[in-house]
């Protein structure tokens, strides 16, 4: 198992955010966690991450270890965060932002050299934007943006990579080149955990989803399992079918808006 | 590369406005005749014995320590302001952000009341800079909430409660020989300088700002926000309490060296985030070299324009001012 979370409980001073969550996640595989505004995803990655640590006895292990006994660069060289939508500080170039990825493999003082500058520039290569390495990241359309701090995650060394709404603030076509690149390297070993807010993409790309609901795990399994109208009434409110387009490959249709038909309608 | 051609020539030209800034005074010196003197007291060539102790005295002992204190102290506030800029990811912040400047002031004025003495008086006004950063760093941890927002908070009010006592002071002192010394030294300027301050304070302060320059690859992570450079792998508060520790002695020092400087810790940051850009591992050392020649020119000035010598803290506001003013247009460039 590449990672695993066991009874999490979390809140802030009264509030509880989190009550004894509990999965594992093996490794090349890509989660989705649904779940309406609020219900805990965001804190549930920084557990992940390392920032936040669970109470009561709660533990987060990875391969095995748990997570807080690991030291910080190294829990870095394996687990990369891509943050959401990034609101960008200062017009760094995209290659600089991309070589921030070393910094878990330097000693306090240590600088770059041609060894980072080519890892950094082969992960550009590898998500194909390679042309923008000189442009200032500020500059750049928020895709790409994604997309060059996914090459910085993949600059850290780390395998298992955990986004927070990745898919948040991207056009139509960014969106759909995201997922496209999630899978890409997928099939090469990485392992994704993202929270999101469209069930789609699930579909499209998940093998495995985790709906969240109020700080609970409410379902969790293929995507074929819990993307279903029951669950996705319980988690949004609204009434949504699920239909099968052709051969197993499914979407979402809301019903007031435009129900599906019949025999496409998928009846749990 | 890039990078190293700005250093280079930010470096040629600081030695040549140093050069140049010997030979400037009241008192003229030739080049010509500063290179004669320097080979002469190296041991080449001769020089009337006469004229070599009256250039002895101009060039070493009154000229040279100035200008490499304006070297210090611009290298100093600059390399500072950037450090504060890029941790706080504020474009307003400066080094006297937590109250360093306004503690060491409040220093060097009791300092002065209570001795003639000059290096009780440097070194009150240093202690009471680092005090009153201890103090907004105490006052910041005392509250929970968004650690920099509080930070910022903690400055202002520990800026504020030295400020007040620096009134205090004021107050108290005797009106007709303190109270001018006190209000002189806090328009800063570089008169009372020696040989002798600049060899103990140029260790620190050299240490400083080489510690934030080879630090600069973990502020340009900080400025991506806490949560981000934590999973990078960058001990968050262990590097930022670091920077903020150096950044803080070495804006003390120089107002243990030459009492209130203001505006180049804000100014000169922008100025070089223009010319090379955002990237802290440019920006620090091209920072450094600017202010020191911004400084050692603006010395010139106050030295210069006038019969009479102007604090030095008074020119670099009205020269800087003006100037921050017409750059301010392009001054966010580089913030996003």
């Amino acid at each position: 198992m590449l990672l695993q979370a066991d009874n999490i409980t979390f809140g802030y001073s009264s509030k509880t955010v989190l009550h004894d969550v509990s999965f594992s996640i093996r490794k090349g595989e890509i989660v989705s966690l649904l779940g309406p505004n609020g219900c805990g995803k965001t804190t549930l990655l920084k557990i992940l991450l390392g920032l936040f640590h669970p109470k009561n006895g709660g533990m987060v292990r990875f391969e095995g270890r748990e997570i807080s006994s690991i030291h910080q660069k190294t829990l870095a060289r394996s687990i990369a965060y891509v943050p959401q939508f990034h609101r960008a500080s200062f017009a760094y170039r995209v290659l600089d932002v991309v070589l921030m990825g070393r910094m878990p493999h330097k000693t306090f003082f240590a600088r770059y050299n041609t060894h980072d500058v080519d890892l950094a520039r082969k992960a550009l290569e590898k998500l194909s934007i390679l042309h923008l390495e000189e442009r200032p990241y500020t500059e750049i359309s928020g895709g790409e943006r994604q997309l060059a701090l996914i090459a910085r995650a993949m600059t850290q060394g780390a395998h298992t990579f955990i986004f927070d709404e990745p898919a948040n603030g991207l056009d139509y076509g960014n969106q759909i080149r995201l997922l496209e690149e999630l899978i890409n390297l997928s099939r090469e070993g990485y392992t994704f955990i993202k929270s999101t807010h469209f069930p789609d993409h699930a579909l499209w790309v998940a093998d495995r989803v985790i709906m969240m609901k109020q700080g609970s795990i409410i379902a969790n399994g293929s995507s074929d399992e819990t993307i279903t109208s029951e669950n996705l009434y319980s988690l949004y409110g609204r009434e949504v079918d699920v239909c099968d387009l052709k051969k197993s490959f499914r979407v979402c249709v809301p019903r007031r808006l435009g129900p599906c038909s019949e025999e496409k309608k998928i009846v749990p | 590369m890039k990078n190293s051609i700005w250093i280079s020539s930010l470096l040629f030209l600081l030695c040549f406005t140093v050069l140049v800034s010997l030979a400037l005074g009241k008192y003229p010196i030739s080049l010509s005749e500063i290179c004669s003197y320097v080979t002469s007291s190296c041991g080449f060539g001769s020089m009337d014995s006469q004229r070599a102790a009256i250039l002895h005295n101009i060039l070493v002992d009154i000229r040279l320590p100035r200008i490499l204190a304006a070297v210090l102290i611009g290298a100093a506030l600059s390399v500072s302001g950037v450090a504060f800029q890029s941790m706080f990811i504020n474009p307003l912040v400066s080094p006297s952000l937590l109250g360093v400047l306004a503690g060491a002031s409040f220093g060097a004025a009791l300092g002065m009341i209570v001795s003639n003495n000059w290096v009780v008086i440097q070194s009150s006004s240093f202690l009471f800079g680092l005090l009153a950063v201890l103090l907004s760093v105490g006052v910041a941890r005392l509250y929970r909430g968004d650690r920099l927002l509080m930070l910022l908070l903690g400055g202002i009010i520990s800026g504020a409660l030295f400020t007040s006592l620096l009134s205090v002071v004021k107050y108290l002192a005797d009106p007709y020989n303190q109270l001018p010394a006190i209000v002189y030294w806090l328009m800063g300027g570089l008169t009372m300088v020696d040989g002798k301050t600049i060899l103990y304070v140029s260790l620190p302060i050299g240490i400083g700002v080489l510690v934030i320059v080879l630090l600069s690859p973990y502020l340009n992570v900080l400025s991506m926000g806490d949560d981000e450079a934590k999973t990078m792998g960058v001990n968050v508060s262990l590097i930022r309490m670091t920077l903020i520790f150096f950044a803080t002695l070495i804006s003390a020092l120089t107002v243990a060296l030459g009492g209130m400087i203001g505006w180049v810790g804000l100014i000169i940051p922008h100025v070089a985030r223009m010319l090379v850009g955002p990237d802290n591992r440019l920006l620090l050392p091209v920072g450094a070299l600017l202010g020191a020649l911004y400084l050692v020119f603006v010395d010139d000035l106050s030295r210069l324009i006038f019969n009479v010598e102007i604090p030095l803290g008074i020119v670099t506001s009205l020269v800087g001012i003006p100037f921050f003013a017409l750059v301010l247009k392009n001054a966010r460039k580089g913030w996003g």
